[in-house]
């Protein structure tokens, strides 16, 4: 079957209340959708958001035209969910990186995990809005066209959300391994 | 790292660094031609090559992020909380709906009892031929204020003098949970 035909017979079916179609949904995208709401929210509440998520699926699969791909749609599902959810908890909280239990490890795994930590602690740091942009480009792989769907924005303020995003990212690395001297040369 | 911006001249493309900088990176995802004063710019200006170097590390360092699968299976978890939903016996919905019922219920039995409790009293002032003191006398419904619309409720202040009579009714057995007869 071609991805739009399985996509289709899954829309209809969960369109039918076919909770045997949103377990297929669940086993096709929630792995990806889960990486959204882990990088959108953090950890702690990545999966009661997936499944806050697919609860809605099922419940407002009635509404959906079909106007794009079941995966652009349950991403839109999925970031509109985060973004509320930050929204109505306001929370810009750091997200919680465990305590490394690779401190015994090689150093080059040590500096990876370290890596991987700092990274994770500065996309928390930015604005809700690019966070989703950057998660959606660099994490999830969606297009620009995609991104557009999902956020319901140009695509032209796809590309201006995204490098302002990028741009915070690096900002705050400068900050990091510079310290408030870079803030005499940010990049413009 | 020289970051320093420049405006828009025929010596770097035509094109600002700010300008440059933001077309890069949609180049970068292959959302933007390579065109020629892009190239331009970036040959000229070492600051924008940086940016341009900065931007392609960083989607490198966030490569590892990319794959993050659950570490446990949700779907039982997903269709639970589905079947929760769909069955009005144990849908949050239904729960929150039930409470207003039952109190309103509550509220009509609790009327009833008053009202009823009121009258029985009266009857027995009436048949004891007005015995007791003044107090215990009462004319029941001057105990009661009106809400208007026909609804009543109990004034405060007869609220203590009915409750001791009750007591004193009682012989204070209530007090143990049975009740009168």
């Amino acid at each position: 079957m071609e991805p739009q035909e399985q996509d289709d017979d899954l829309i209809a079916r969960l369109q039918a209340g076919d909770l045997g179609a949103l377990e297929s949904c669940y086993r096709l995208h929630g792995a990806r959708i889960h990486g959204l709401c882990r990088r959108m929210l953090g950890r702690d509440h990545a999966e009661d958001a997936v499944q806050e998520v697919f609860v809605k699926v099922i419940e407002r699969a009635a509404g959906f035209r079909g106007g794009s791909r079941l995966s652009t749609w349950l991403h839109q599902v999925a970031v509109n969910h985060c973004l509320k959810r930050l929204e109505r908890e306001r929370l810009r909280r750091t997200l919680e990186i465990p305590a490394s239990a690779a401190c015994r490890d090689g150093e080059e795994r040590l500096r990876a995990v370290d890596d991987r930590e700092q990274i994770e602690r500065a996309l928390s740091g930015l604005a809700p809005e690019q966070r989703a942009v950057i998660v959606l480009r660099e994490l999830q792989g969606l297009d620009y066209a995609e991104i557009a769907a999902v956020l319901e924005i140009p695509v032209g303020t796809v590309m201006s959300r995204l490098f302002r995003a990028r741009t915070r990212l690096l900002e705050q690395e400068r900050m990091r391994t510079e310290g408030p001297r870079a803030l005499g040369a940010l990049p413009t | 790292m020289n970051h320093e911006s420049s405006p828009a001249g025929p010596a770097n493309g035509g094109l600002s660094c700010a300008d440059a900088r933001l077309q890069a990176s949609a180049w970068l995802d292959g959302e933007w031609p390579s065109s020629d004063p892009l190239r331009e710019h970036l040959a000229a200006c070492e600051g924008c090559r940086a940016a341009v170097d900065g931007m392609r590390a960083l989607s490198a360092r966030l490569a590892p992020l990319r794959f993050d699968a659950p570490a446990r299976d949700l779907w039982p978890g997903i269709a639970a909380a589905v079947s929760r939903r769909r069955d009005p016996a144990s849908r949050g919905e239904g729960s929150s709906r039930r409470p207003l019922v039952l109190r309103a219920a509550a509220a009509l039995v609790g009327c009833a009892a008053t009202l009823g409790l009121l009258t029985a009293l009266e009857g027995r002032d009436r048949r004891a031929g007005g015995g007791g003191t003044q107090a215990e006398r009462t004319h029941w419904p001057a105990a009661l204020h009106d809400d208007g619309g026909g609804a009543y409720s109990l004034r405060a202040d007869f609220e203590g003098q009915l409750l001791a009579l009750l007591a004193r009714e009682n012989g204070g057995r209530q007090e143990d949970g049975s009740k009168e007869r």
